[in-house]
């Protein structure tokens, strides 16, 4: 059981990645499919860190020990998704306009 | 504490949440079905409006992204929650500073004004756009029959709330109903439209059937949905959004490239069905109506 823990873990970290691949190429996303994925991508990206954050406080205050042993995996997948998330913005939302990205990040400084 | 027998099982109930969240959300795989729907009679083209050079967006993505929050605030919320909106009976009453005020039935309203078909770009405040061929009649048409005095300076109109609308309770601190305005020289200029339909259909619900007003150089929200009052007054209308966040949306909501949302530019836009982004147009691409604003500061005047 204990040696199936990694596998299943990262199994599930590629559950959103497979789903939204699957969406997007069937229309599955809408009529604006890069804000979604867009969103959907930094929203996997977020809860990847939440998780990967709560696995000492886990064991601190419940004594699990198993989410210590997937805290590594869980990391490399927000890191992972992030990335993704950074670059369909890049990429497919500015078509790689760095001159416009950079004004927009210095004048909408909350971003 | 977690009970042992329940720890050993741990990944059963993870498979078990994954398991479920697929199959929650296996619905999302079909895009929503768009209802059609009756079709309008004697709808005619006008040629002025044709917009020949653009391509218009297929009624599958006018129908299923939308922005009506008293039906939900996420894109599909209106399409999926379409059906509690009920059209019929339908009102719109139209006061104040008219010489005949009267209260429409909305059969009547279809009757009476002959309806052509106009393509417009309608250019969101979020910075996405669309090209709809709306079925209508001009504002101006609409309001020379009531007889508007010399003190009618402004329109105001309101849109409907209904008690089983799921969005009504509104949205951060929203009060409905939605409130929009506009001056009178806006409200009687030959491109503002009230729309009946699309697509030679009536328009679906979550389009803001059965009447809504369409200001397509103005920012989308300026074009408020399911009007039940249209009231001619002296003062200017205070207007939903501009009341709920001043600084970010103004009582014009001209589309201009220059003058950016203080969260995000606008001097670009998604057109829904691109990829990549294209450069927004001032007015929308509608330069007619600059003469409207001569000599007024566009950027105090957002």
């Amino acid at each position: 059981l204990k040696q199936a823990l990694l596998p299943a873990a990262f199994a599930a970290c590629c559950v959103p990645l497979l789903w939204l691949a699957f969406q997007f190429f069937t229309g599955g996303l809408g009529a604006n499919p890069i804000e979604a994925l867009l969103n959907d991508l930094g929203y996997t990206a977020f809860v990847l860190l939440a998780l990967t954050l709560a696995c000492t406080p886990a064991q601190v205050l419940l004594g699990w020990k198993w989410p210590i042993r997937i805290r590594k995996l869980l990391g490399d997948f927000c890191f992972f998704y992030a990335c993704l998330h950074l670059l369909t913005y890049t990429v497919l939302d500015q078509g790689f306009d760095l001159g416009g990205i950079v004004t927009d990040v210095l004048k909408h400084r909350f971003i | 504490v977690t009970p042992k027998s329940w720890y050993l099982r741990r990944r059963e109930f993870l498979r078990l949440g994954a398991g479920s969240t697929l199959l929650l959300s296996l619905p999302a795989f079909a895009r929503a079905k768009v209802e059609h729907g009756p079709k309008l009679a004697g709808v005619t083209a006008n040629p002025k409006y044709a917009l020949a050079e653009e391509k218009k967006n297929a009624l599958e993505d006018i129908a299923t992204y939308n922005n009506f929050y008293e039906l939900g605030t996420d894109k599909s919320d209106p399409s999926e929650n379409a059906s509690k909106l009920h059209t019929r009976p339908w009102t719109v009453s139209v006061e104040g500073e008219v010489g005949k005020p009267r209260k429409w039935d909305i059969d009547e309203i279809l009757k009476s004004f002959p309806i052509e078909e106009r393509v417009y770009r309608l250019r969101c405040v979020e910075a996405w756009s669309m090209v709809i061929p709306w079925d209508g009649f001009p504002l101006a048409d609409f309001l020379k029959k009531h007889e508007p005095t010399s003190r009618a300076k402004y329109v105001a109109f309101e849109s409907v709330v209904q008690p089983q609308m799921p969005g009504i309770k509104g949205f951060g601190g929203i009060p409905f109903p939605y409130l929009e305005g506009l001056r009178i020289d806006e409200a009687t200029h030959p491109l503002t439209l009230l729309a009946v339909g699309l697509y030679g259909e009536a328009l679906p619900n979550q389009d803001g059937a059965p009447i809504r007003l369409v200001v397509p150089w103005k920012y989308g929200f300026k074009s408020a949905k399911s009007l039940v009052r249209i009231r001619l007054q002296e003062t200017q209308p205070s207007t939903t959004w501009s009341q709920y966040a001043s600084n970010e949306y103004g009582f014009y909501a001209n589309v201009n490239p220059e003058v950016d949302h203080p969260r995000w530019t606008q001097s670009k836009e998604r057109r829904i069905g691109e990829v990549l982004r294209r450069k927004t147009l001032m007015f929308n691409g509608y330069p007619e109506v600059a003469s409207l604003y001569a000599g007024m500061d566009l950027r105090k005047f957002y």
